[in-house]
């Protein structure tokens, strides 16, 4: 199947479609004859057209397959980012093997928390940008930092049309010598920092990247201190498993690991029976 | 769903009791146009391009303390909905996973006019609830050569409103060939602002630059777009412990004056900063989402001028 | 008739009329809340304590450098999270019940007694007395570590957090505890754990308290890291003479009945101006 081009324009903003190119549109401003439209100036932008084509609007109105948090850091030789592989349907462990880190082009990673269908369209939308690059042939390719603008722009607008995607992104990139780091959350909130981490991860892992990381650390200190991360993810946030994949955007490219398990302790002497010395209480 | 929506179309018609109930349900149709609305009650002309379904209305909460008359507005929508259905009173669980269309990720800004010269500063931690999203994130943008904006409330929402006026920005100076002034500026974000009068940028302005004549200026904003020159304005969470200390240190005369005095304050360039940093240390001791580090824009003949000052990470 | 007696505990009475007021949108009065980080932890000899010294009120500090590590017993401290008042009064109650009993039996306070009444306390009241605690001691049968639930449910773990920095303090536990740990290795994780909090949670800041207890008895180590000192400090503000006109002199000799006739012995008169006046 060839899947259907999302249309963009170029000239209007991402995701957003010019008054021609959308008939269904027109139809119903004619159907409703409503005297509010304006009649003269044209018809509004319509933003995400193809959304809503045949009968009334759909919102996303709830997450169904979601993934948890994912965290990044920046390194010495460019970006770590690193996620679980699990897909949560609600709080049931559905899909055990799913990737959410992508490369977007040689020099670009995209990591997804929260809804996995709508990570699948906006990869989609990324697909398409990167093929047109391709097309191009002129050598000039989409960096990080337009690829994060660019998402920050598609989920600011969905947010205007209260029809969020349900997701919260990690971008990270490396580009003429420098690397970058930046999140965009589903309202379109988005900010670039040495360390991110989505979701739980904002409230487990990042205490430690505050404490440890810098710029300049080496590979195997940021792999430790992501696997650290992921180890408090993994105890303690209950829609995660271990299983896990570490992805890096050096000045060679991006590399996804396959996934691998972390050591756990689970042994300590003070779990086994805890309430021992508690005789008398419930 | 649809059953749920429709029932809560009927809700919404009998609120506006002022329009035919068919016109609110338009087909079964989960959207309602309120324009017919605002049209009936007079208080709108021309044209809006925003149609709010009823489901917009549900989701947008009124922030605590939040300055917006729209939102205080919807607000009472909001309550008036719950008065007469009842938010779970339809059957079966609720599926609704809630989201808000706004964030707010906190902040403090001070402006400051002097007779020559406008001081515009803010804070970099941006925060979501309880947790610093990040400390180092710029909340003031450079508009043109004279004239930067800084906005506290919701990144998403500033961060696409200073797009907006740096891009019309650039396209006034190349259609006129000059940079817009500070007072068109201010004009526009005004315009910027109010054009979302019923889907509100949450954000909290002040545009502080020098005017065609070289004196300091300080425009300060609500989030729907009124405006007003000041000698000086603070906006933000920390605007409550600065505010006072402004008043009481700054001693611009009153705005109640016939007819009006210059507003900018006699105190010299280096009093005016020194007092700003003192405002910034005094709201982070007390004002949780103010910290972090303050940037401090100094705007006079010479061009532009950056510097920091630490604040605590707490 | 029967005139009803006084049996203690909390009074009820305006319940009713309260939720109505609420009903109609009256918003009651606010209460302190120690946005907190709390924690403790096992080590080889006994127990380490932490907690921050911020307590908020809203989106305000309310109080800088508080105390958060409460007494219950010269044996048994313990950390409150929550509604001030409510981690208060509870410690408060506990404490004092415990000196009864100790008077009573003669006996040592037990770290499971404190955690049995606190639990049945706050059980009762169904988590309306928002009370979150770490409770730690060392009685005769050892170091013993709790965590108190507002409902009244109990953890006894090597390691808690509580408060609404437990997340980031929990993530340093989890990421740095180990078993039999010395003293000082003990007091750098628990202080680790507390920073996490005050420097990663809004509604936890200030300082760092410890409290150790162990075999030897307590050391309770109040603002054992001072990390937010204020960055910046202006030279003071200055009021000249004048800076509030003096409109009118009036002066009214006082009434006084223990002392006739005062005001025949006391002269009036202006004083030297003074140069000026300086609030630091």
């Amino acid at each position: 199947m060839i899947p259907a081009p999302q249309k963009h324009s170029y000239a209007l903003g991402p995701g957003v479609v010019a008054p021609a190119m959308h008939p269904e549109y027109g139809r119903a401003i004619q159907e409703l004859n409503n005297v509010n439209y304006p009649k003269a100036g044209g018809q509004p932008f319509v933003v995400d057209a193809g959304h809503g084509v045949g009968g009334p609007h759909q919102h996303t109105q709830y997450p169904y397959v979601t993934g948890t948090s994912v965290l990044a850091l920046k390194y010495k030789d460019g970006i770590m980012v690193a996620c679980d592989t699990l897909g949560s349907y609600g709080s049931t462990k559905r899909y055990k093997s799913m990737e959410r880190m992508k490369p977007v082009g040689k020099f670009t990673l995209i990591g997804a928390s929260g809804e996995y269908s709508d990570f699948h369209y906006i990869m989609k939308l990324l697909d398409e940008l990167t093929t047109d690059d391709y097309c191009h042939d002129d050598g000039q390719n989409l960096t990080p930092t337009e690829i994060y603008n660019y998402l920050t722009r598609v989920m600011y607008n969905r947010r205007n049309k209260f029809d969020p995607l349900w997701n919260s992104l990690v971008v990270g990139g490396f580009h003429n010598g420098e690397s970058f780091l930046g999140t965009v959350g589903m309202v379109g909130t988005c900010y670039t920092d040495s360390h991110v981490a989505t979701g739980f991860g904002a409230h487990l892992a990042r205490p430690l990247f505050r404490e440890k990381q810098y710029d300049d650390m080496s590979e195997d200190e940021a792999r430790a201190l992501l696997e650290d991360g992921l180890r408090v993810c993994y105890y303690r946030d209950k829609n995660s498993i271990n299983k896990f994949q570490i992805a890096k955007v050096t000045a060679e490219g991006s590399t996804i690991s396959e996934p691998y398990a972390l050591i756990t302790e689970w042994g300590y002497e003070a779990f086994v029976n805890p309430a021992a010395a508690a005789v008398g209480t419930w | 769903m649809r059953a749920r929506a429709k029932r809560r179309s009927n809700t919404l018609s009998t609120l506006f009791s002022s329009i035919p109930r068919s016109r609110c349900t338009t087909s079964g149709k989960t959207s309602v146009d309120i324009r017919s609305h605002h049209r009936s009650r007079r208080c709108f002309s021309g044209i809006l391009i925003l149609t709010l379904s009823y489901n917009v209305y549900w989701q947008i909460r009124p922030r605590e303390g939040s300055q917006s008359r729209c939102y205080q507005k919807l607000n009472n929508l909001d309550r008036k909905m719950m008065l007469s259905a009842g938010p779970q009173q339809h059957g079966g669980p609720t599926q609704h996973a809630s989201w808000s269309p706004y964030d707010n990720n906190g902040g403090t800004c001070v402006a400051v006019a002097g007779k020559d010269y406008c001081v515009i500063a803010a804070d970099t931690r941006m925060s979501t609830g309880f947790n610093i999203l990040t400390r180092d994130q710029t909340k003031v943008c450079k508009l043109t050569d004279k004239c930067l904006i800084a906005s506290a409330g919701f990144r998403a929402d500033a961060i696409t409103l200073h797009k907006t006026l740096q891009t019309r920005g650039i396209m006034y100076k190349h259609s006129h060939n000059k940079s817009m002034s500070c007072v068109a500026m201010a004009q526009m974000l005004s315009n910027t602002l109010y054009m979302k009068r019923f889907f509100p940028y949450y954000a909290f302005n002040l545009l502080g630059g020098i005017d065609n004549e070289g004196k300091g200026a300080v425009y300060t904003y609500d989030a729907i777009g009124s405006y007003e020159r000041t000698g000086y304005s603070c906006q933000g969470s920390g605007q409550a412990l600065i505010m006072p200390i402004l008043d009481n240190q700054l001693k611009a005369v009153s705005p109640l004056l016939v007819p009006p005095q210059d507003g900018a304050t006699p105190l010299t360039q280096e009093q005016a900063v020194d007092l700003v940093k003192d405002c910034f240390a005094t709201a982070g001791e007390r004002d949780i989402y103010t910290g972090d580090e303050v940037e401090i824009y100094v705007i006079n003949a010479s061009g532009v001028h950056k510097q920091t000052q630490e604040l605590k990470l707490d | 008739m029967v005139i009803p007696t006084e049996d203690g505990g909390f009074n009820f009475d305006l319940c009713k009329r309260n939720a109505f007021l609420g009903q109609q949108g009256v918003k009651g009065p606010s209460v302190l809340k120690t946005g907190t980080t709390i924690a403790g932890v096992i080590y080889k000899d006994g127990i380490v304590l932490g907690a921050d010294t911020r307590s908020t009120n809203g989106d305000t500090v309310a109080d800088k450098n508080c105390e958060k590590i409460h007494y219950i017993a010269p044996n048994i401290w313990c950390c409150g999270a929550g509604t001030a008042a409510d981690t208060e009064a509870v410690t408060g109650m506990v404490s004092s019940a415990m000196e009864l009993h100790r008077l009573a039996t003669n006996r040592s306070s037990r770290v499971i007694t404190a955690m049995t009444m606190l639990k049945q306390h706050l059980f009762k009241y169904q988590g309306h007395v928002s009370a979150a605690l770490v409770l730690g001691g060392y009685d005769h049968s050892g170091p013993h570590l709790h965590s108190v639930y507002p409902h009244g449910s109990t953890d006894t773990l090597p390691f808690v957090t509580m408060g609404s920095g437990s997340l980031a303090a929990m993530a340093v536990f989890e990421s740095g505890y180990k078993e039999n740990m010395e003293l000082e290795d003990a007091k750098i994780l628990v202080a680790r754990a507390i920073e996490a909090g005050i420097f990663n949670d809004l509604g936890s800041g200030s300082n760092v308290d410890l409290c150790i207890i162990n075999k030897d008895g307590k050391d309770y180590l109040r603002n054992w890291k001072c990390p937010n000192e204020r960055t910046y400090r202006h030279a003071g503000f200055t009021f000249p003479p004048g800076t509030t006109p003096l409109i009118k002199k009036n002066m009214n000799t006082a009434y006084c009945t223990s002392l006739p006739g005062l005001s025949a012995l006391v002269e009036v008169s202006d004083g030297p101006e003074p140069e000026s006046m300086e609030l630091a």
